[in-house]
């Protein structure tokens, strides 16, 4: 998602994101700044937002995207890019237990460059603990699809009527816009 | 939905201020006790000294770490995947 400026491509690359969020929590996501030489965050203020379930559980939910913003060969009439570097999203239980996350952080851990899947204690009592130390292995996990699965598997309450639909359309530009 | 959660939510075109280096500190520091009962500083001391690497802390300190340039400028010129 182009920009004119840095600000501009970090606001397009939040836009959708946020939207995306706001069917189901009113939290705010907010990047760390807008420089174009430095590895960059987009989070909430706190830690981790609140879900809630049909049943009434509370949940939270935890989300961090690293990227880093591409400047064009030429400023004066190219587009500022937004290239993802990471991403984090995990849910948790209402005692802020782990229950499972999406990670990809290939900087931080060049022996696993994957994107990858973790079950944590928070599934389950009896969760092993070689069952928690696996990174299992999966495609590149847009935020769509984990809001997906909170609303469909975890039965998140959604926030908007629309909710199906903001996911879907968000989802769908997703894949036209990725890389890889 | 609650009027006052509505009343939080980012309108559209509405976009929201990056972090102060207050705040970004203030969110390390949570992030690192939240997940590894530990200070900020305390995690990026054992962190540059090669601790949380083994598989049974790495995943949850993995949480902490993804947030280190947001208390310390890093390049974006490594490579990119």
């Amino acid at each position: 998602m182009p920009g004119r400026n840095p600000r501009e491509a970090v606001d397009e690359y939040i836009a959708p994101l946020q939207r995306s969020l706001s069917c189901f929590s009113p939290g705010i996501l907010r990047p760390s700044g807008y420089d174009t030489d430095i590895l960059l965050q987009a989070t909430f203020s706190y830690p981790t937002v609140e879900l809630m379930t049909v049943g009434g559980e509370i949940l939270h939910l935890s989300f961090v995207q690293g990227f880093s913003i591409i400047q064009p060969l030429f400023p004066k009439f190219g587009r500022y890019k937004v290239r993802t570097r990471s991403y984090i999203y995990q849910l948790e239980n209402s005692n802020h237990q782990e229950i499972l996350g999406f990670h990809w952080h290939p900087e931080n851990t060049p022996d696993i460059q994957y994107p990858h899947m973790h079950i944590y204690q928070g599934a389950g009592d009896n969760i092993r603990q070689e069952i928690r130390n696996i990174h299992f292995r999966t495609d590149r996990f847009a935020f769509e699809e984990f809001c997906q699965l909170l609303i469909k598997e975890f039965r998140v309450v959604p926030d908007r009527d629309d909710a199906e639909e903001v996911l879907s359309q968000n989802l769908r530009k997703f894949q036209n816009y990725k890389t890889w | 939905m609650p009027a006052l959660l509505e009343s939080r939510q980012v309108k559209s075109g509405e976009t929201s201020d990056a972090f102060t280096p207050e705040e970004a500190n203030n969110l390390f520091d949570a992030t690192a006790r939240r997940y590894m009962g530990i200070s900020g500083d305390e995690f990026l001391q054992r962190w540059d000294n090669g601790e949380f690497r083994d598989s049974e802390s790495q995943a949850r300190a993995m949480r902490v770490a993804i947030l280190i340039p947001i208390v310390r400028k890093t390049s974006a010129r490594k490579k990119s995947a």
